[in-house]
């Protein structure tokens, strides 16, 4: 990676620069994704519930069919072009939550239409979400293996 | 309600043994509410904490387990946290106070109620 | 003429004689959508891809300009013209259309200005009568090459920039006898890539403001003006936060600009209320604003002399995702009003 030292014109201009830039505004990007983040919980939350009363699952087993309809309503709201204005108001409030993923698959699969269906969508649609997948394997592969080793270790 | 025990063949022993499972679990200070269904094999006991014990639900069910089982040796108790579980053994219990449900098919539901419990995601 | 380090004076005086201009529904909800020839209500144009959308918005700009100066397009000498997506396509694929002797050329966002100081250049010495330069850009088409996919829900910092879609061309004529009321290209200021190690690409006006500064007073210290000489001196897309340290950096080289006389295309262009945060950016930024919106008021008689400075940041996709710095570059070109003036 190309990262070489920064001169000493590049510097003092650097700080010049800073004067003018306008910070991001942290407190209230995490404030409004405390609180958007905590509406789309509250919405998984009320699914869940809906598929605890009027079908069998229980608590345990309501979680899957609960992400697959939250994970729809991201889609939806991302082809009706909402779900980014939502992402720009509210930041990591909508990108972590399961519906963040699912929009960034749909996103990537109406982006790439155009390119056709096994070279576009199909080859694209995992281009954000991809990483998330691999990595979040990778994690869950690492700590279960501490977790094996620390619980054999500890009888 | 609060609390709630319903058997499925009425005689006087077993309402007296349900009624003293519910009280045994009610004991706990965590307990909010109380649903059990006494079947004659096996039992099945859902409850609600009180909110502030939410996150040590798991711990909670397993002590509470562990405390039927050394109190109540010759009974099949399942224990569960699950909202579902509650909603249905409550349900069961409207059935069975209100006539609607024969003993045997109490029984069975009761049998449904638990492996509805013991599926995994 | 060459005049200096790196400035060209046209005493030709090579006249513009007819812009056409187009773009998309955010800019149609713009400031300046009346300085539009076309305007469309959907990103797509009725297009198949947004690259072909691209396409369109070129086609269309160059004709409303044919006709507005009544020429046919066998009667233009040169297209020299270009965009920012890769290899550029939307403007080799416009030019396959029209079949003009044709000059595809990149500076990223500063493409209109290096356009215009060429097709001035060439029609300056005598070695053509018509040329048609101008720029291009599409929202949809760049977010995808540069950033994400246009759904994608990604939160944009306050220092990122929209990209405007549109497209602003111009048909220049070496014959300004025939065109004594047409504002003219007087010089030329040909920017050097500067990097001052800026490696944000959501920020690109602090990444552009040396660019334009440095290009700036190259410009006055070719020519000997004082920069009161322009009514307006315009960058191209430098947003808020360039164009305010661009003023800093100016000042301290001892130009001295009032705010009133140092404007940006990419503020100009859209209304308060847009969510474009910095401002807008893109190479029709500045290729629509001043081929549509300063041009008119040049017609009448609101500006005499404006100098445009268009900046662009000539990062790739590529270069961003290796951490690389972001060199930038800007090229100056002078529009005069001298009515009535024969040669």
């Amino acid at each position: 990676m190309a990262n070489p030292k920064k001169t000493p014109e590049q510097k003092e201009y650097e700080k010049l620069e800073k004067k003018h830039e306008v910070k991001r505004p942290i407190w209230r990007n995490c404030l409004t994704a405390f609180w958007v983040g905590g509406l789309f919980c509250v919405v998984g939350q009320a699914i869940t519930y809906f598929y605890i009363y009027f079908f069998n699952f229980t608590e345990k087993t309501a979680s899957n069919p609960t992400v697959a309809t939250m994970i729809f309503l991201s889609m939806v709201l991302t082809g009706f072009g909402i779900y980014d204005h939502i992402g720009q108001f509210a930041g990591a409030g909508s990108a972590v939550p399961v519906t963040g993923f699912g929009n960034a698959v749909i996103s990537a699969a109406i982006e790439h239409r155009t390119e056709g269906f096994v070279l576009g969508v199909g080859s694209n649609m995992f281009k954000l979400a991809g990483s998330v997948i691999l990595f979040g394997v990778f994690s869950a592969f690492v700590v279960s293996l501490v977790k094996t080793i620390l619980s054999y270790w500890g009888g | 309600m609060n609390e709630a025990a319903a058997v499925s063949h009425d005689d006087g022993e077993e309402r007296e043994k349900a009624e003293q499972m519910k009280e045994a679990a009610l004991s706990m200070k965590e307990m909010k509410n109380v649903c059990l269904v006494k079947g004659k094999k096996q039992t099945v006991l859902a409850f609600q904490v009180y909110h502030r014990h939410r996150f040590r639900m798991e711990k909670i069910q397993k002590d509470l387990s562990e405390e039927m089982k050394k109190r109540f040796p010759d009974e099949k108790i399942t224990v569960s946290y699950d909202f579902k579980i509650f909603l249905e053994t409550s349900r069961l219990i409207h059935k069975i106070r209100s006539g609607t449900i024969s003993g045997e098919k109490a029984e069975k539901e009761i049998g449904r109620i638990v492996r509805l419990n013991n599926e995994k995601t | 003429m060459r005049k200096g380090e790196q400035t060209w004076e046209f005493e030709n005086e090579p006249a513009i004689i007819a812009t056409g201009v187009t773009g998309g529904p955010f800019e149609a909800r713009g400031r300046l959508a009346e300085d539009f020839d076309i305007l469309h209500d959907d990103l797509w144009i009725k297009e198949q891809s947004y690259e072909k959308a691209h396409q369109r918005l070129i086609e269309e700009a160059v004709q409303a300009a044919l006709e507005k100066a009544g020429l046919r397009k066998e009667d233009i000498h040169f297209f020299i013209a270009g965009d920012l997506i890769n290899q550029l396509s939307p403007t080799n694929f416009a030019a396959r259309s029209y079949g003009i002797p044709y000059f595809g050329i990149f500076s990223a966002c500063a493409t209109s200005m290096e356009g215009l100081a060429l097709a001035a250049n060439i029609l300056n010495h005598g070695n053509a009568e018509y040329i048609v330069t101008g720029a291009a850009s599409h929202n949809g088409a760049v977010e995808r090459q540069f950033r994400y996919p246009t759904e994608y829900g990604g939160q944009k910092p306050p220092t990122a920039q929209w990209t405007v879609t549109g497209a602003g061309f111009a048909v220049l004529s070496s014959k300004r006898a025939n065109y004594p009321n047409e504002p003219v290209v007087s010089r030329a200021t040909i920017g050097k890539v500067i990097d001052m190690g800026m490696n944000d690409p959501f920020n690109m006006g602090g990444a552009m403001a040396p660019a334009a500064a440095e290009t700036i007073f190259a410009h006055f210290q070719d020519t000997g003006l004082d920069p009161a000489y322009y009514d307006l001196i315009v960058t191209g897309d430098l947003g808020k936060i360039g164009r305010s340290t661009a003023l800093e950096l100016l000042e301290k080289k001892g130009i001295k600009l009032t705010e009133k006389q140092f404007q940006d295309c990419g503020l100009l262009i859209y209304r308060e209320d847009q969510p474009v945060q910095a401002g807008a950016s893109g190479a029709a930024s500045s290729a629509t604003v001043i081929y549509g919106h300063l041009l008119k008021l040049m017609k009448k008689g609101a500006i005499q002399r404006m100098l445009c400075v268009a900046t662009g940041a000539l990062l790739s996709p590529l270069t961003v995702q290796q951490k690389e710095t972001i060199p930038c570059i800007a090229h100056a070109v002078a529009i005069e009003r001298k009515p009535g003036r024969m040669h």
